[in-house]
Formats: structure tokens, sequence, C-alpha cells
């Protein structure tokens, strides 16, 4: 017996130039997976656009749900490899196909069995074999059903030379794009709901990411720290690796909030933390910043305000939360496992620093000027030096920490 | 490092840690052992506990139970009476969790003493509670939070004359710090170890000879049956050799009442809306209400600057912050948000004093404009 794993990769076929690229990508990214999930010897090769994996020890559920978080794959699917028997009937596959099921013992399930004779010299057609193996299913399982329309298990059988292959679990992948294919950013996140939301989309568009968080110490304590890291260890599945920056950013914002019109306060809070997005982001070599904002979601999300935001970066702001509504928010939030950890209450300074009535309507003249007269570059400059560094695998852990350098 | 959460946990004392040090090493035997190690360790601690009861002014036959914290101090007296329903228990809201939760969870008629808007026990109305109803009294020498000190004499003789109660003091932010008589009509008292220079896990609990006591926790019959497990025999050398120390500092109470008295006119001076809830406390702890600002931000400021002092629970900018201690004790609820709690013990220094003092001042300049958000 030979476990094995057929993974088809997504939209490589939109690819015309950059297919063996995207494609690289992908495979660097699985790779990862197996390097950190499969501990035994496998080998693979790729054939049009599918990765065919094989392994003497059987591929974990560990490493299978890996892979479904793993951008640019379409469909994972696990089973094993049998040798044709020499009487060259199927009733070795059929006893797999049986065992493989045993845990759906007194459970009603619904299936159907998908054959493809590759090698047609084979005695029985497709049909008759997936014929049999219905037979069999129904004889051995009185509560399974067929159902060739949405059934909730399907039987996939390919008869090839040599071998036959059997696969009782498929699984969907991530889809989109693989791992880095579009670029690099950096993704603010706050704590809520809505940025970690942002990042799986992004990272689905195959976007490497970075994390940052301001964390407004000492107006808030350290417990919202576990929040964040717990909200990065789930957005780090998606990445092949990553890394958490912690801005210590109170200071900035008492400094701000003794300086700035009420009213603006917020409005100039974002603006360095994008500055500083942006200076990690020259670090990094990234291209943009990503955040969940959503139109009109809160005052400093109205259009005029966004506007204001992106003229303080030197690189584009995805926001592909911009037209979502907070249902589909909290909806794609459940889906990736962050609502339950973004709903964990925490210190929010933003709203103890919020304004009572934050500007809506702001006065360019005030916003363009106001850096003329209120320089903080040093001040940020030291905060970044202040900022720790988290390194992040693909499995969630947090297993190195370092400090923000200017050099090198 | 200026440390001034004492009232929470005090730094252990050098030569503690050299005792125990020694202790751990040498003194491993199991004092209920058979053999001459086991022997030899059972009645070194005897001795400490003889120790214990004179340094109370306890009889001899009275029992002092070592456990390990203050709280299984309070749990075990409060629940081992074994009170029915009808009996009546009295109790402060004021007061440690370890006293008020563990009331809680008794099926008995709970009712809570009344205090001042002063945050001192309203001695009238708690004379006016006292019938032959009454079965336990509960009351703390000197509360956590405010420091204030309760007339346990005073109220130990109005309990007698109305009735027959087990009379319980929890006396963990008085013992070792300030002396007090124990007077005849105290029935039990917990006192603990790490809040004067001794180790953690290790605590009392003084047991008049009289009481019947049912035990917490079953087993070998350790402590004369009243706490059954191993006996931590080098925590209790610690907790000894803390004790020793603390009590032959005579000293101590009046630089506390130095630092305190320093510390209250020149916080006063440098912040003039700060508040003082209470007089008439522990030298060792000092409330302050600084309003407007979150006590857990001056909190972080402090700590910033080296400075460790203490808030009452985190608050976030969500929650009230509403503390049924404070409440008890007459603070407005408000203010409970912005309530701290500065404490000293044996060795505060003055220079630390002083640093809390620019340290606070610093802090305050920094971030009052915040007030009220």
């Amino acid at each position: 017996m030979t476990a094995h794993l057929i993974i088809s990769v997504d939209e490589l076929w939109l690819k015309g130039k950059n297919r063996s690229s995207y494609l690289k990508s992908a495979v660097d990214h699985v790779g990862q997976a197996f390097k950190t999930y499969h501990k035994a010897k496998f080998s693979y090769k790729i054939q049009a656009g599918r990765l065919f994996y094989t392994s003497p020890v059987e591929f974990s559920n560990e490493l299978v749900n890996a892979l479904t978080k793993v951008p640019g794959l379409a469909y994972i699917n696990r089973g094993k490899m049998l040798t044709r028997s020499p009487e060259d009937n199927l009733e070795n596959v059929y006893d797999e196909i049986l065992q493989g099921l045993s845990s759906f013992d007194d459970t009603s399930f619904t299936f159907r069995p998908v054959v493809k004779r590759i090698d047609k010299t084979f005695s029985m057609t497709s049909v008759m074999v997936a014929r049999e193996i219905g037979h069999r299913v129904i004889t051995r399982f009185p509560l399974a059903k067929a159902d060739l329309k949405k059934p909730q298990l399907e039987i996939d059988v390919r008869i090839l030379q040599k071998h036959v292959s059997i696969s009782t679990d498929n699984h969907k992948g991530f889809g989109g794009l693989p791992w880095g294919s579009t670029g690099n950013a950096v993704t603010l996140l706050s704590g809520g709901f809505d940025s970690p939301v942002a990042s799986y989309l992004m990272a689905r568009r195959g976007v490497r990411q970075s994390f940052v968080f301001f964390h407004a110490y000492p107006f808030v304590g350290r417990e919202v720290l576990g929040k964040i890291k717990g909200l990065v260890a789930e957005l780090a599945k998606y990445q092949k690796q990553t890394h958490l920056y912690i801005v210590p950013y109170g200071e900035i914002q008492n400094l701000i909030s003794k300086q700035c019109r009420e009213e603006y306060r917020t409005l100039v809070f974002r603006r360095y933390m994008v500055q500083i997005a942006n200076m990690i982001c020259d670090k990094t070599n990234a291209r943009a910043l990503i955040t969940g904002d959503c139109m009109g979601q809160v005052s400093s999300q109205t259009m005029e305000n966004l506007h204001l935001i992106d003229k303080c970066s030197q690189r584009i702001i995805l926001r592909p939360l911009i037209g979502f509504t907070k249902q589909d928010i909290l909806k794609t939030a459940t889906l990736i496992g962050t609502h339950d950890i973004s709903m964990i209450p925490h210190d929010d300074a933003c709203s103890l620093f919020a304004p009572k009535n934050p500007v809506i309507n702001p006065d360019s003249e005030y916003w363009d000027n106001w850096d003329k007269d209120f320089d903080i570059t040093d001040d940020l400059k030291r905060v970044l030096e202040k900022t720790e560094i988290f390194s992040v695998n693909m499995s969630g852990e947090f297993y190195k920490k370092d400090y923000f350098s200017f050099d090198g | 490092m200026n440390y001034f959460d004492y009232a929470a946990s005090a730094p252990i004392y050098p030569e503690v840690l050299e005792v125990l040090s020694k202790t751990l090493q040498e003194d491993f035997a199991n004092p209920s052992a058979q053999h001459i190690l086991g022997n030899n360790l059972y009645l070194r601690m005897e001795e400490y506990r003889s120790s214990f009861l004179k340094i109370l002014d306890a009889k001899k036959n009275d029992h002092f139970i070592f456990t390990a914290s203050a709280t299984e101090s309070n749990n075990t007296i409060i629940k081992g009476l074994k009170l029915r329903q009808s009996d009546v228990v009295l109790f402060s809201r004021a007061d440690h969790p370890s006293v008020t939760a563990s009331v809680d969870s008794l099926s008995v008629t709970a009712k809570e003493i009344p205090h001042n808007n002063n945050g001192t026990i309203n001695l009238e109305k708690f004379f006016r509670l006292l019938d032959s109803n009454v079965k336990l009294v509960v009351v703390s020498h000197v509360n956590n939070q405010s420091g204030i000190i309760n007339d346990i004499g005073k109220i130990s003789k109005m309990v007698r004359e109305k009735t027959s109660a087990h009379f319980h003091v929890d006396a963990v932010q008085s013992f070792g710090k300030i002396a007090f008589t124990l007077t005849n009509e105290i029935d039990s008292m917990s006192v603990t170890s790490h809040k004067i220079g001794g180790p953690k896990g290790v605590a009392g609990l003084f047991l008049k000879s009289k009481v019947s006591m049912a035990p917490l926790l079953s087993g070998g019959g350790q402590e004369n049956g009243f706490r059954s497990g191993s006996v931590p025999f080098p925590l209790i050398a610690g907790f000894y050799e803390a004790m020793k120390i603390s009590t032959n500092d005579k000293e101590a109470v009046f630089r506390a009442s130095h630092f305190n008295e320093l510390m209250r006119a020149e916080l006063k001076k440098e912040i003039p809306e700060a508040i003082f809830p209470f007089s008439d406390t522990s030298p060792f702890i000092i409330s302050l209400i600084l309003p407007g600002i979150s006590s857990d931000i001056i909190l972080r400021h402090l700590e910033m600057r080296d400075i460790y002092i203490s808030s009452t629970a985190a608050c976030s900018a969500k929650k009230t912050g509403f503390n049924p201690s404070l409440f008890a004790t007459g603070i407005e609820e408000k203010h409970h948000k912005n309530f701290l709690r500065i404490s000293t013990g044996n060795l505060t220094k003055e220079d630390e004093v002083k640093k809390l003092i620019v340290g606070f001042a610093s802090v305050w300049k920094d971030i009052k404009h915040m007030r009220g958000r």
C-alpha cells in the first residue's frame, strides 16, 4: 500500500507566461506544509498542473487541514494506491473501500462512486465498477444511500496501468492564487472582527503578509496582546511564514492628543499608523497596506476621511471589505475561526481617546498643513526601535522574537 | 525597583531566603515519619508552633494550624463550623473574597455588617444585629483595600455581650505589622506568611482550644486532624523566621507612619485633585482616588517608571468597574475605576517613597489632560 495525495492548483488556466512561477510558489508552500506535518519520507511529481504525492506512511489529518488553507490550491484528494492483483479483479480495492468507510457504521450517509478507467484494457467498464462498488457499500452499510447529485461522500477510483488509486477523502482547497505570487503587504490589525477577514481575503489573492498591531500601552494593558497573537496564529495558517510587529503606540497617541483638534484625533492617529506601516514596508519590501476598512462603518471610514488617509500613504491601501456588510464580515470571521477571538473584550485606546464629535467632513487645509508645525518623525523612529517582531510559522507558532532595526 | 504593593505580597527577607535555602536542602524528611529525621523536624515544628501562639499571646493548649494560604484558613473556619440554615452569620462585603465567597457558599442566614460613610464599621447598627441566633461573626482587623483598622477589642466585647457566636478575625493585613492583643473573645484568626516577607504557600489559622471544627481536607490526620496533608516543614521554618524578623522590628510601624504622612502630604501638593478617602487606617496602606483617569492607566504609567502600586481589578473602558468591596466601604461607584492602593512594608526605604512622589507627579502632568474620557 502506498498513501497518496493529489493536489490540483486553482486558477492556473488563467495564467499564461506566469504559469511556471505560480506553480513553483504553490509547490514551495505545499512543501512547507509537508515539512511541518509529514515527518515520513515522501516523493512527488507534477503532472498537468496537478501535484502527486506518495508516501509509505499515511498522510495525516493535520497535513490535510493545513493544505486546505494553502492559497492557490483547488482540491486536495487523499487516498491510497493499491497494486492491481494478479487475478486482475478488484477484490482488494473493494475491501479497502469498505474498510475506509468503517467509521460510518450505524450512521446514514449518501455517497457516489466516481470511477475512471485510465487503462482502457481493463476488463470492466467504469460504469460496471461503479455499480459493483455501490452494491457492496449498500450491502455492508444498510444505512448508506446512493446520491448521484449531492452526495456527502465521493468514492474516487482510478484504474491505472499497474495500480488502482482509491480515495474517499476529498477536500476543497482554499482557492485563489499562491502565496506571494501577487506581492507583499503589511496588514494592520486592530483586534476587531474586520482586519482578520481582510487579511484572509487578500491571502486568497496570493498576497504575502506581515502583520502590525499598534499597542496603546500604557493606556491599555498587555492582555490585548494575547488576543492579537491568537488572531495572528489563525491568519498565519494562510501564510507560508509571517511576522507580527507590535508597535508601542501609547506615547504617540498621548503626544497627538495634546496637540491636535479633538475632532481630528482618531484621524491623526490613523495617519501616523499608516506612516509607521509604510516604514515597515520599507524594511520588508512590501508594496501595499491592507486594512479592514469598510465604507461608512465608523466616522473615520467616510469617503473623505479614507481619502485623507490615502494621501498620507506612499503605498496603495488595499481595503477588501470596502463593500461588505457587517453580517458578511462576521460570517467570514466565523468561517475562518477568528470570530470568537475578536469577540474577547479588550481595552481599546481608540474609545479612550475618541473625540465626542469626530470630524466627518474634514478641512483639508488643516490636514495638509498639520505636519508643518508638528514633526514627530524622530518619535516615530524611536517607537519603531522599540517595536517587537515575532516570527510565526504556518502552524501559528511564535518561535522567535526580535526588535525592529533600521540597519541591515 | 520601587515596590509599593506589600498588601498584595511582600519581597522575601534575605534572612528568610537563607533559612529556606538551607532547610529546603537539609530538612526534606516528613515530620510525620517515625524515624529520627522525622521526629526531629516534628519537634522543631512544634517549637515554631508554640512561638506563633506565644506571639499571639494565646494559651498553650490553643491551636495554631499551618495551612497553605490565608484563603484556606478563612475557608476552613467559615465552612468547618457546620452552621445550619437558621444560624445567622455576620460578615462584611468590604472584606476579602475568601471571606465573602465562603460565606456566600453556605446555606445560612447571612447578614452584612453595615459601614459608616467613612468606611468604618457602624458599631451602633452592628450591635443591633447581635442576638442569640448569631452563630458566626467575621471581621477583618485591617481591611485589605482601604486599610481601615477595625476596633477588634470593642467589637469582640459586643459580640460576647449579646451572643455565644464564634468570632473570627482575618488578621492577614495586620499580623506582624501592627501589634495587637488577642482578646479572650477571639475564637479564631487567619494570618499569612507572604505579606510579611515569608514564603508563599504557607499560612496559619489560630483556633481556640474549645472550638470544634470539621476539617476542610481529610487524609492522614496531620495538624491534629484539622488539616491533613504532608506538612511543608521548610515553608513553616521560613514563615517562622519572617514572623520573628517582622515582630522584632518595632520601628517599622513608625517608619510606615512617617512614609504615610509624607506621601499623603506631597501627593496632595503635586496632585490637588487627589482624594484620600480614608483616615484612621493602617499606616502601611494608603488609598487614593484620582478622579477621571482609570486606575489601571495610572498603574501602567507608573510601572514604566519602575514604580509598582495596585489598582482595583483592571477596568475596561466599557465596564463600569463596580467593586462590591469599595461600595461597602462607602466609595461612590463613579470612583471605583479610579481607586489606587499604595502599600508599604518593613523593607520600604525613604528614597523609594520620594521616587514614588516624583513619579506620580510626572505621570499626572503627562496624562491629566485625559480626565473624564
